[in-house]
């Protein structure tokens, strides 16, 4: 049955009704079943009806960019199926030649067939992100599948500008960048050190993008016993998973992260320090991801109960040599680098009389 | 419904006035089509109306269990105008109406005034499954989560038997799941072989609790060079989900990263905490000792380690 019979059979009975209503007497004719071809009237008939999955539309959408880190979202999500549509509404953000700069869930959300419904989420977003955006995607796609699904997995996308106005028709259409690949990105800057106020280490580090196109990744800082094997998952007695990056073609970014160290009696434990940057962070494998970089737990940097006790300037500051920093398609020697390392030359250390610190 | 849908069903519930206002019977009847809901809403849209929140109801549920598999299948109805949306969740509860656990079905949205149907699939382990004398349907709030504590919930909660039957009613809310410390428990009766791969192991042990609420979670085997070094290896074990009182054997399986660390270790001691491996080792979670399997070489029939009790 097509949908328009359905519709038809559905609004006939609607009016049958009434006019039985009406007792048996009426002299009236039965209505003609002139049916608009869009009545969206819930189906009344007993007979299953095999349900129609079509894809979502978006429609009056108002996009508001709060200061900060959030942008909220109100759209409206029609359903011309006559399935239920359930899923995830998500939001893209894409740069100026339709490349994803981040990808992210608005909330989940179900539209009965035949019907449609308003939403509003509030969305986290990076301001390094926000900048690079020139246009902004609304779809949905599978519960957590934002970043996985194609974009028309389960609606028809809606292309914003920034401002929620509708972009140009001649926009380059949605793409993600593929995964980052040897020798094309450059790590270099690599600086751990200590804050002792808040008690953690900070790592901050500089990636250059030197490909002529986006890459998104994400950095991995991962810490080994003496007894190590890195190849293997438990090996690692710290693993934290850094920020998400996305880094236009030629562009460099400098990044400080806040390393959380799980269990805090172990940092003395860590011999070396591994941090490498590829697609998903620390769900990828050292030894294959496209830049990596060893290096001993600098020594100077103890556990922040001791730090505290022992040292006058509030921040401990290692410099790594980051001339060391192993791009598997150069490297030939091996992945660990560290036997390279002259103690003497690897920390630099500011002689403690010349930090003054203002307790 | 788009405004003009709304519009040309207007104007057909129109015909049909005119057509009965014509008619010389009585006065039409409302008996209206069963679902007349999406008519009612068309005709009351008729400007800005303030949105009431209502709990949403429940009914029409079924269970099926298949393997570590459980499908729902649920219709909630919002007999308010406000948009109800969130998470749609489900307790397992034990005979003494405590909670085992709470798992997320996954999120709905309820237009104001209809209602909706839902399938969901959900993992429930046997080891839980098994001690639910109840379950608890209920929704909760967009920005909430179902296992919080402190639950208000956004829908009528429906009790049911595994079966999907009707439970009792009027049974007080149950008891809400807590973290189980070292403390709950206490294990006895530990035994290591060693397997006839080179790095694993086995481990059996049994594990009481002596708590007053519910206890779950895992045993953590750590292996150590000598006593008040870091441990070399570790493993979780074996799970267990207790009620107060409760104790259960357990076998679980391990593997070392390093099979030549067999030779290395000389204690071993074995953790119970609700996040096993993950809950680090120290005063507050001290484990038992266990001394290592002598013969580590025949494994299967070879020697076993042994705890007693202490």
């Amino acid at each position: 049955m097509t949908r328009n019979d359905w519709r038809r059979r559905t609004l006939g009975l609607l009016l049958v009704g009434s006019a039985a209503a009406w007792g048996p007497g009426c002299k009236r004719e039965q209505p003609q079943a002139s049916v608009p071809p869009d009545a969206g009237v819930v189906a009344v008939d007993a007979a299953p009806v095999a349900k129609v999955a079509k894809p979502l539309k978006f429609s009056t959408v108002r996009l508001v960019k709060e200061n900060g880190s959030h942008v909220e979202v109100t759209y409206t999500l029609t359903n011309p199926g006559t399935a239920q549509a359930r899923g995830d509404a998500c939001l893209a953000l894409l740069d100026e030649k339709g490349f994803t700069v981040h990808e992210a869930q608005m909330g989940s959300i179900t539209v009965k067939g035949g019907t449609e419904d308003v939403f509003k989420d509030r969305v986290y977003v990076r301001e390094p992100d926000w900048e690079q955006t020139r246009t902004v995607l609304l779809y949905t796609a599978r519960d957590y599948q934002c970043d996985k699904d194609r974009f028309q997995e389960s609606s028809e996308p809606l292309r914003l500008l920034r401002t929620g106005s509708p972009a140009p028709a001649d926009v380059p259409p949605p793409q993600r960048p593929r995964k980052p690949a040897p020798g094309e990105m450059e790590l270099s800057g690599v600086t751990l050190s200590h804050d002792s106020t808040l008690g953690l280490y900070r790592l901050q580090y500089t990636v250059k993008n030197v490909s002529a196109r986006r890459i998104n990744g994400q950095a991995c800082l991962q810490g080994y016993g003496e007894d190590a094997h890195p190849s293997e998952e438990k090996a690692a007695l710290l693993s934290d998973d850094l920020d998400a990056f996305s880094i236009a073609a030629g562009a460099t970014v400098t990044v400080t992260d806040l390393v959380d160290i799980f269990d805090r009696e172990r940092w003395d434990e860590i011999v070396s320090l591994d941090l490498f940057l590829d697609a998903r962070g620390c769900e990828s494998k050292p030894e294959s991801a496209p830049v990596r970089l060893r290096f001993d737990r600098p020594a100077n940097l103890h556990d922040a109960d001791a730090t505290d006790e022992a040292y006058d300037s509030d921040d401990e500051t290692a410099e790594v040599n980051e001339g060391d920093a192993t791009d598997p398609a150069e490297d030939e020697t091996g992945m660990d680098s560290s036997d390279a390392y002259d103690p003497d030359e690897e920390f630099p250390q500011k002689p403690s009389s010349d930090e003054e610190t203002v307790d | 419904m788009r405004s003009d849908q709304r519009r040309r069903l207007g104007v057909l519930l129109s015909l049909a006035a005119l057509w009965g206002a014509g008619c010389k019977k009585e006065q039409p009847q409302a008996s209206m089509p069963v679902d007349a809901g999406a008519v009612a809403v068309a005709v009351v849209d008729a400007g800005p109306v303030a949105k009431v929140v209502k709990p949403l109801r429940l009914s029409d549920v079924s269970l099926q269990r298949q393997e570590d598999r459980l499908a729902v299948k649920y219709t909630l109805t919002n007999p308010g105008t406000a948009q109800a949306r969130g998470p749609a969740c489900l307790m397992l509860i034990d005979e003494g109406n405590r909670a085992i656990d709470v798992l997320r079905m996954g999120g709905i949205t309820v237009k104001g005034g209809s209602e909706d149907t839902f399938e969901d699939q959900l993992t429930v382990a046997d080891l839980q499954w098994k001690q639910a004398r109840a379950v608890l349907l209920f929704t909760v709030a967009y920005d909430k989560y179902c296992s919080d504590t402190q639950l208000q919930p956004t829908s009528e909660t429906l009790r049911l038997l595994p079966t999907g039957a009707p439970a009792p009613a009027g049974l007080p809310m149950p008891v809400p799941a807590e973290e189980a410390t070292a403390a709950d428990l206490v294990v006895s009766d530990v035994r290591v072989r060693r397997s006839k791969t080179p790095a694993g192991a086995s481990v059996t042990f049994t594990v009481k609790n002596v708590s007053d609420h519910r206890a779950s979670g895992s045993a953590c085997l750590r292996a150590y060079v000598r006593e008040g070094l870091f441990a070399l290896e570790e493993n979780d074990v074996g799970e267990f989900d207790l009620a107060p009182g409760a104790s259960a054997t357990v076998t679980g399986t391990g593997t070392f990263g390093d099979a030549s660390h067999w030779d290395e270790v000389t204690v071993l001691r074995l953790f119970t905490h609700t996040y096993g491996c993950a809950e680090v080792a120290g005063p507050e979670n001290p484990g038992v000792l266990i001394h290592k399997p002598v013969d580590a070489e025949n494994a299967a029939g070879g020697e076993e380690a042994q705890h007693d009790a202490e």
